[in-house]
């Protein structure tokens, strides 16, 4: 043996070797970088030592000759083996993948099944990752965005989302925690010129609302300081949308001018397409453009008219706490030096931080998004799980081969790599499929999502998706590889005997895969059969009205916004003339019609009590002509209104059933009795003269809420809406309403002209898409737990093939052995369903609040769909049981 | 069982050097060099990798006591790995033993070709 090292630590070089052998330990060191990690790792070192030893022998034996031959001959081959190494290690993952492709052509049918059940997994999955990554997760499309809030005025408990511009100068004065603050508000001009004239959406916007915002500028300018200086001329931001529909997408259009109302401003830019408001700023329609406030304008000095919404950005160098004791102080402030605007039922003024995020996804969209993210993940688990079954009965069928793979030499751990290798290489090829599937999933997604669903724009397939896809696969490729890799493993060892126990053990595991898929499929269609009796149900609820054969026509009136009597006049004149149009049956004027949004709301008090410590607002609803005839509400008691009402004539009101129950409780007939709206003790009283039944206002999902009808006379609000019942099965005269008020009007808009049935459903919108996603997760669910269960059943019988043999060949019924076996199915069945209703049970609370007239563990509801899946369990475990018993026992028993 | 293929000659003659025991890395290039065919250490190494994946090698601590042999490794067949090497070793025989084999070898000049040839049939 040459000369030993005193140091037993193999990394650093031996003081006691000669300078040159530690040199040619370094270098050969380094040299073993070539090597693939694992090599260097397991045996490195040692090689590294053998080579030493051999360069030792060859100096002793040739002296320095002996040197340079090692370097050319053991050196050299010592790099090249290196990069060899290399590549064979990689060939060898390429070998165990072409082997896994192999494996595909050979059962083409099989694995284009398991393909596409990882495919389905994976799409649903990714498209709805995608789907709450771009709503709930991923942060608002602006820079510094979890900075971002809006500031709202709380009085006590009452909160409001507005500010007057008075107040907001005071607010920007007042403080330096904010690194930007603005004011914005909105207003829906008509835009006349060229073209129909168009109600728009518009924000006014202070100084550095855009670029605070980080909105692309297109073409042109954004607005300057200058712009919003006193007298300045007035000018416009035009939206990408309204440049490309308006004008086509004319460059030319900058510098020219736009009426909006009448007043002309001129275009100074256009925003860029990708470009949203935050949520709060939405009003349903697009804004279709931005303009600066001047320093002049009136709203300056107004601190009474709370018109405004107020977005801020923190400054990060003031922590989150100082910021809020900032603004609330800012609010006490102002409270206590004008009260008479900053106090509201006694509560001085305070404003509070909502987080900007919070606001425009809303806790209900956050929670039904994940509700859907929770359905898709049951969903991708149902898959991998039925996956891995598959795999099992596969792998079998493949003991034979595996077992000789390990006969020729192959470790447990080889076999083992070479599963898993295929499981992944299935399931990427299933993340190709399912992103291509989720891609598709995710635009009809987008096509047909109401829009109650807040940044929908934003939904998209990206690259988050694509690696979300991916992880997704390789989680799931081992997830269901490991469990057939590790009987694999075990399956092809020793005696067919042993083989048979373990043959015995899958079966276990198969059952219990069933049961779990069982499991999983029966809460995804307990969901959708939830969803689907609720949706039901909304559908059956009775409006309180008839709403078919009803047009809802949305308009202005022309003229001054403050000049009534012109109102009166028009809004008389458009009653007779339209009543008077063929087809119409009746017509009236209200502020609000039911399901569709928007109404006035007022405290209520009738008369002799006192007014309560914190004001309830009611729906009040101005009305003019037989609004209850019209919309089909029936009339309980009393009488309607004559339409001689006057602002100077006695003060009247009709109300509905849950207003006389809510203010009248102790009287049966509430007529003749009195109430004031508005809080204040000076209100007017109103005499009650008729009841009216209660009508669902905000939809079908709302309970009716007590509502205050009143003369349009005696209520003035500044616009109507026009409601028309035409005789059923008649086209309404859509085209003459629009010719009759483009003469009454010429100039106005017409903002809105829907059916209502239209408007109902909008109002169920949301729940008709929760219903029809989770409805498509149920029946893919049950469709997997059936191919779950038709597999493990085929195995099965396979599998028992000879002992039915015997049996029949014993004399046993071929009646009782198919019960036999289905019974078995039954049972695993039985059991999955049985832990389905466990988990049902856990989420039924995420889901009890989209449910409209029924519980989340209806009995009646969950039974059904329990017996449903069993008898899809027994019907899929049926074939394979009967092609099992119908094989010739001779020929089974024969075949040993 | 079907029969396993003919192992590669360079595995070969790792397996059968090692049948002496339990060796370091040098010792077998040694132990083959002698055999007459010289092998490189990192080819050895290479092969050793996929013998102690496949588990017919294994590895062992130093068998002596001595302190100063502690980093050197020691590599030692599996009874798999024996098993391998006498099932081919077998096949060789029977193959040398065949009429065809003797008919070449006596037709032929070298005397120690013909196990060599029979190895890459």
């Amino acid at each position: 043996m040459p000369e030993a090292s005193g140091s037993s630590d193999r990394r650093s070089p031996s003081p006691t070797r000669d300078p040159a052998e530690d040199r040619a330990q370094r270098i050969l060191r380094s040299m073993l970088s070539l090597y693939p990690a694992s090599f260097r790792r397991e045996l490195g070192a040692d090689l590294v030592e053998t080579l030493l030893e051999r360069r030792r022998a060859l100096l002793l034996g040739r002296g320095q000759r002996g040197g340079f031959s090692f370097w050319l001959t053991d050196g050299l081959r010592f790099a090249t083996d290196g990069v060899l190494e290399r590549i064979s290690t990689l060939a060898e993952i390429g070998h165990d993948a072409r082997s896994a492709l192999r494996q595909l052509r050979r059962a083409p049918g099989f694995h284009l099944l398991v393909v596409l059940t990882v495919a389905l997994g994976i799409a649903a999955s990714t498209a709805m990752f995608t789907v709450a990554d771009a709503v709930v997760f991923r942060s608002l499309p602006y820079p510094d965005a979890e900075n971002l809030f809006a500031l709202h005025s709380r009085f006590g408990g009452a909160e409001f989302s507005s500010t007057s511009l008075g107040n907001f100068r005071d607010l920007q004065r007042g403080t330096g925690a904010f690194s930007w603050l603005v004011a914005v508000r909105d207003r829906s001009p008509a835009l006349t010129g060229a073209g129909d004239p168009e109600r728009l959406s518009v924000l006014d916007v202070t100084e550095g609302y855009l670029e605070g915002l980080a909105a692309r500028i297109v073409a042109g300018r954004a607005p300057q300081p200058a712009d919003h200086q006193a007298g300045a001329p007035p000018v416009a931001v035009l939206s990408w949308g309204l440049w490309k529909r308006r004008f086509g997408g004319d460059p030319g259009v900058i510098g020219s001018s736009v009426q909006l109302d009448g007043v002309s401003h001129s275009v100074i830019g256009v925003a860029g397409p990708g470009f949203r408001d935050p949520g709060p700023l939405e009003t349903g329609r697009p804004t279709a453009a931005w303009i600066p406030i001047r320093d002049d304008d009136p709203a300056w000095a107004a601190r009474g008219d709370s018109l405004h919404t107020v977005l801020a950005r923190r400054s990060p160098r003031v922590p989150l706490e100082a910021t809020k004791a900032e603004a609330s102080r800012i609010g006490a402030a102002l409270a206590e030096a004008h009260p008479e605007d900053n106090t509201f039922n006694g509560a001085p003024l305070e404003y509070v931080l909502e987080p900007l995020h919070d606001l425009t996804v809303g806790s209900e969209a956050r929670l039904r998004v994940l509700l859907i993210l929770g359905a898709s993940g049951l969903l991708l688990v149902l898959a991998c799980v039925n996956v891995a079954n598959l795999l099992l009965s596969r792998g079998e069928a493949r003991g034979a081969e595996l077992s000789t793979r390990n006969a020729l030499g192959a470790s447990d751990a080889r076999i083992a790599r070479q599963l898993l290798v295929e499981s992944v290489s299935l399931s990427c090829l299933g993340a190709i499929a399912g992103l291509g599937l989720g891609s598709l999933a995710i635009r009809a997604f987008r096509s047909i999502a109401p829009a109650e669903i807040p940044r929908l724009h934003e939904v998209g397939v990206d690259l988050r998706a694509v690696l979300f896809a991916f992880v997704l696969a390789l989680v799931t490729g081992a997830a269901f590889g490991a469990l057939p890799a590790l009987h694999g493993a075990r399956s092809f060892h020793g005696s067919t005997a042993s083989r048979i126990s373990s043959g015995r053990r899958s079966s276990r595991t198969q059952s219990l895969l069933v049961a779990v898929q069982m499991a999983l499929a029966l809460s995804l269609v307990a969901g959708a059969a939830l969803l689907l009796g609720s949706f039901r149900n909304l559908l059956a609820t009775d409006p309180g009205f008839r709403p078919d054969d009803l047009l809802v026509v949305d308009m202005r009136p022309p003229g001054e916004s403050r000049d009534l009597e012109g109102h009166r006049r028009f809004y008389t004149e458009l009653l007779d003339r339209v009543g008077a149009l063929p087809g119409v049956e009746e017509a009236a004027l209200s502020f609000t019609v039911p399901t569709k949004p928007g109404g006035a709301f007022a405290p209520v008090r009738a008369e002799g009590e006192p007014t309560p410590e914190s004001l309830v607002f009611h729906l009040f609803n101005p009305i003019q002509g037989n609004l209850f005839a019209t919309l089909g509400i029936p009339l309980l008691a009393g009488r309607s209104f004559t339409g001689d009402e006057s602002a100077d004539g006695p003060m009247v009101a009709v109300i509905n059933e849950r207003a006389a129950r809510e203010f009248f409780p102790a009287d049966r007939d509430p007529v003749g009795r009195r109430l004031a709206l508005g809080g204040e003790p000076e209100a007017p009283l109103r005499e009650v003269i008729g009841v009216v039944g209660d009508v669902r206002q905000s939809g079908p999902t709302e309970e009716p809420r007590p509502q205050i009808y009143v003369p349009y006379s005696q209520g003035r609000v500044n616009r109507l809406l026009l409601a028309l019942r035409v005789a059923p099965g008649l086209e309404p005269p859509v085209d003459e309403i629009r010719a009759l008020i483009t003469e009454m009007a010429p100039g106005m808009p017409i903002d809105d002209l829907r059916t209502m049935r239209e408007w109902i459903d909008r109002s169920i919108a949301v729940q008709r898409f929760l219903t029809l996603l989770v409805t498509a997760f149920g029946a893919l669910a049950l469709f997997l737990a059936v191919i779950g269960t038709y597999s493990t059943a085929s195995c099965a019988a396979t599998r028992r093939l000879r002992e039915l043999g015997i049996r029949q060949a014993l004399g046993a019924a071929r009646g009782a052995l198919v019960f036999d076996t289905l019974a078995r199915a039954a049972a695993v069945a039985g059991l999955g369903a049985a832990g389905g209703l466990v988990v049902t049970g856990i989420a039924s609370r995420w889901l009890e609040g989209n449910l409209y007239g029924l519980s989340a563990l209806d009995p009646a509801i969950l039974s059904a769909v329990a017996l449903l899946l069993l008898g899809a369990a027994v019907f899929a475990a049926l074939g394979p049981t009967l092609r099992a018993v119908r094989v010739d026992p001779m020929r089974v028993l024969g075949a040993d | 069982m079907s029969d396993p293929p003919p192992l590669k000659p360079e595995v070969f003659e790792i397996l059968a050097a090692m049948a002496a025991g339990e060796l370091p890395g040098y010792a077998i290039l040694k132990e083959i060099e002698e055999r007459g065919t010289p092998m490189a250490a990192s080819l050895l190494y290479r092969k050793l990798r996929r013998l102690l994946e496949n588990g017919w090698v294994e590895e062992t601590d130093s068998p002596l006591e001595d302190e100063t042999d502690a980093r050197r490794r020691y590599y030692r067949l599996t009874d798999r790995g024996r098993r391998v090497l006498e099932a081919e070793a077998r096949r060789i025989v029977e193959l040398a033993d065949s009429e065809r084999v003797r008919e070449i070898a006596t037709a032929g000049t070298g005397s120690g070709s013909s196990g060599e040839a029979a190895s890459r049939a």
